[in-house]
């Protein structure tokens, strides 16, 4: 006998037992079960379906079961002996259809040309024939992007083998030898476990964030989901840590990759999909992809590989995920300075800069106040800052998204709500270096003074789990293995709070103040050989906009200061302040301004 | 059929138990009649690796790690992939470190058997260099960057053991002539250009789209 003709007797032979065995249930033994009307999905229960329909508690242990069973009790019937009509198990339970999740939330029809598109509409442009049921199974995401784990991971992989691959084979970066891995550098770096590493500012809170996009990015443009995307950040770059390199695995590295780069990864995916429209076709659509690949090359791939490039089909339907009903981008040129003060008792060093050009984008997509969904980042808040002539071009990229919110209140004229944000910071100039990720709870609230003038106001509690910021013995910090640098910079984590204040007139953010305090315990940099080392930062901006009443452009002023009172019990000097004031006056230009908060 | 001394709820829940296990059990002997798998799929493995030849002289036999993505061409497999490994020397505490390169095209039989053999061909393209102190915690590093080169051609004898349909055992041996330049005198250890590689590896093959 083949294997098939014994599976096929084996088969047989089951199923005869598997019939004797159901057949044994008593109660249905007795009454029997009636399918007469199963084509229309309707079956007439068998009595016992109708005897727990009755019960208060239904004790089955079985989904299935408990599912027919509730779908009993709510049903009506005029008489005891009616049939029960019941719709069928995926009608009464979604998630029983073969890719439905409960963790994506609801699904939408496919966007092929048999489906349905992103929305349950179709388009002129896609005669479509008749559904069929495996077609309405499965599941996209609001662009029409199935699922797709195997695509997901060759894109995380691909995350680490290009950069490795970089190292290896480009000359300059073949001589620093850190491409060298193996098993033995594998098992050599997991069996010695986490350290802190002295790489500049810039690559551990720049660049290893921008990398941890990329492995966002490969689940976020597959289908899933921001938590999703956080653990394929995280384990991504913890294959970086133990595999990638041969320096060791550094703590740091590990932690600002999955976090930072799940709001850097959130940040280009949402901005991305302003650019796309799948509407859109001809010139206007080659032009939105090549934006789209520019801002989120994993986005440009994933869609290159599914085809989704150069199909027409629906956009998503909900605002937040494609453009958002309220959006502004401020864009502004101008002339900024800064100077720089360091002092310990009677001993100060000053240090002034010289003003030079800047360019920065300020982003706020959505709207805190009326968030509806609890999706992560359908409101964020981006700011950027390239200065030009300086030695460090990117002077600042902080995000603020939102994680969860709950409404307080709301008036006819005021509206407020707690939300928790994920803060992501970054500021790098000559005069400070500032940054890490963290998260604050943040009550926020609005007044409207008339149609035309609103109040906003904030305040949060800060946690930063881990950040940076320049210290004075932080060359001194406890490095393991290879040395690449001196450090100048102290990693630590604490609590702080902020508070701001806006004042609005005409969708114009005439005012904007804000306040933040921030402590950091140094966990490595100054508190080298087991001595203690903390730091309080503050940062105080005024910033005022005034329409020049022509094509949304603008004219301001803005001034900064940060603050720095460091402790430490190395050296000479037991504490150092710092005292960075900033100004600059500037142009700006709102292509796009619909400012709410 | 079934024990009378059960209550009529335990002899409800012993029935409907034995009937989904034996479905279950069904399902599994039917399962012994594999599926073809198609479809994209990668390999993940560790083996050792060692020289005969010239190199051989050289060097001793080490643990090796390699990585394959794989995908099907009408009834060939084509696909690119990397192998690390560090070896040892004979008669010296210091080691070098390979990484090798390659495109393989393969040819897999058997197709809806459990025990699926292949043979497959590739282009190797290998770089190695003696490793710094790195792992013993040095201070400093040795930028010191000596590099020897060159391709190859390896012979591929495998066989995958399906275990689902996205995913199999994979048992290979390979065979790997190979030439590099420039020859290793100018690290003292002579005019040796040449080897021939020998591998041992055991991995598994995943399918990520289920091997459809």
């Amino acid at each position: 006998m083949d294997v098939t003709n014994r599976s096929r007797v084996v088969l047989a032979v089951c199923a005869l037992v598997g019939m004797l065995a159901v057949t044994a249930i008593p109660t249905v033994a007795q009454e029997g079960v009636d399918l007469e009307g199963a084509s229309a999905d309707v079956v007439r229960l068998p009595s016992l379906f109708a005897r727990y329909a009755d019960s208060p508690a239904p004790t089955l242990k079985t989904d299935a079961a408990l599912t027919y069973a509730l779908a009993a009790r709510s049903a009506r019937r005029s008489d005891p002996n009616d049939p029960i009509a019941i719709p069928s198990p995926t009608a009464v339970n979604p998630a029983l259809l073969t890719g439905w999740s409960f963790l994506e939330g609801s699904p939408t029809a496919r966007p092929t040309g048999l489906s349905t598109g992103a929305s349950s509409r179709l388009t002129s442009r896609e005669p479509v024939g008749p559904l069929t049921p495996q077609e309405e199974e499965v599941w996209t995401d609001p662009w029409g992007q199935e699922k797709n784990f195997g695509l997901a991971v060759v894109e995380a992989y691909l995350g680490n083998f290009l950069p490795w691959a970089f190292n290896e084979l480009v000359p300059g970066r073949a001589a620093l030898k850190i491409s060298q891995i193996s098993p033995r550098s594998w098992a050599n770096n997991i069996s010695h476990g986490w350290e802190w590493d002295d790489n500049a500012f810039q690559v551990n809170h720049f660049a290893h964030p921008f990398q941890g996009n990329i492995y966002y990015n490969a689940a976020r443009t597959n289908g899933y989901g921001y938590w999703t995307g956080v653990l394929f950040a995280t384990v991504g770059s913890y294959n970086w840590e133990c595999c990638g390199e041969t320096h060791f695995m550094s703590v740091n590295d590990w932690y600002n990759t999955a976090i930072g780069g799940a709001a850097v990864g959130e940040m280009l995916y949402r901005t991305s999909s302003m650019v796309l429209d799948n509407q859109a076709t001809g010139t206007e659509r080659a032009w939105r992809e090549l934006g789209a690949f520019a801002l989120n090359p994993v986005r440009g791939f994933t869609r290159l590989v599914s085809g989704n490039i150069a199909r027409v089909y629906e956009n998503p339907e909900h605002p937040s995920d494609h453009v958002p009903d309220r959006l502004e981008n401020q864009m502004s040129f101008g002339v900024r300075q800064a100077s720089s003060e360091r002092s310990s008792g009677e001993v100060s060093v000053n240090e002034e800069g010289e003003a030079h050009g800047f360019f920065d984008l300020q982003m706020i997509y959505g709207s805190l106040l009326d968030l509806e969904r609890q999706k992560p980042f359908d409101f964020f808040s981006l700011a950027t800052q390239i200065n030009l002539r300086q030695e460090v071009g990117l002077g600042k990229l902080q995000i603020r998204g939102n994680l969860w919110h709950k409404g307080l209140s709301r008036t006819e004229n005021s509206v407020s709500k707690l939300i928790l944000v994920q803060d992501f910071d970054y500021e790098n100039n000559s005069a400070f270096e500032f940054g890490g990720q963290g998260v604050s709870m943040m009550y926020l609230k609005r007044t409207e003074r008339s149609e035309r003038t609103s109040f906003v106001w904030n305040a949060a509690a800060t946690w930063m789990i881990m950040g940076g910021v320049n210290s004075e013995f932080s060359s001194f910090a406890d490095i393991a293995g290879v040395r690449e640098r001196l450090r100048e910079y102290d990693f630590g984590t604490g609590f702080g709070g902020r508070v701001g204040f806006q004042f609005l007139r005409d969708g114009y953010r005439w005012i904007d103040g804000s306040y933040r305090v921030q402590h950091l315990f140094t966990l490595n940099g100054s508190n080298f050989n087991g001595r203690d080392a903390s730091h309080v930062v503050q940062m105080f901006r005024l910033r005022g906009v005034f329409p020049l009443g022509f094509k949304s452009f603008g004219a301001g002023a803005e001034y900064e200061l940060f603050l720095r009172d460091s402790f430490f019990e190395a050296g000479d000097f037991s504490k150092i302040e710092q005292r960075v004031p900033r100004w600059q006056i500037f142009l700006t230009w709102n292509p796009t301004r619909s400012a709410s908060n | 059929m079934t024990p009378c001394f059960l209550g009529e709820r335990a002899q409800m829940r012993l029935s409907r138990t034995c009937a989904a296990a034996l479905v279950a059990v069904t399902l599994l002997a039917e399962a012994s009649n594999a599926h073809a798998q198609t479809g994209p799929h990668f390999r993940f493995g560790f083996g050792w690796q060692d020289m005969s030849g010239d190199m051989g002289e050289v060097f001793d036999g080490a643990v090796d790690a390699e990585f394959s993505i794989i995908h099907p061409v009408k009834a060939v497999r084509v696909g690119a992939g990397a192998n690390w490994v560090s070896f040892p020397m004979d008669d010296f505490e210091e080691s070098w470190n390979q990484i090798r390169f390659h495109l393989l095209v393969a040819y897999p039989f058997q197709l809806t058997e459990r025990v699926r053999p292949y043979v497959e061909g590739r282009w190797t393209y290998r770089r190695m260099r003696p490793e710094d102190d790195r792992f013993f915690g040095g201070e400093e590093e040795l930028l010191r960057d000596f590099v020897v080169s060159g391709s190859g051609f390896e012979g591929v004898l495998g066989a995958q053991y399906v275990l689902t349909r996205a995913a199999a055992i994979d048992l290979a041996v390979a065979a790997n002539p190979f030439s590099v330049s420039p020859d290793l005198s100018d690290e003292g250890l002579g005019e040796i250009d040449s080897g021939m590689a020998w591998r041992v590896h055991l991995g598994i093959s995943w399918f990520p789209m289920n091997g459809r």
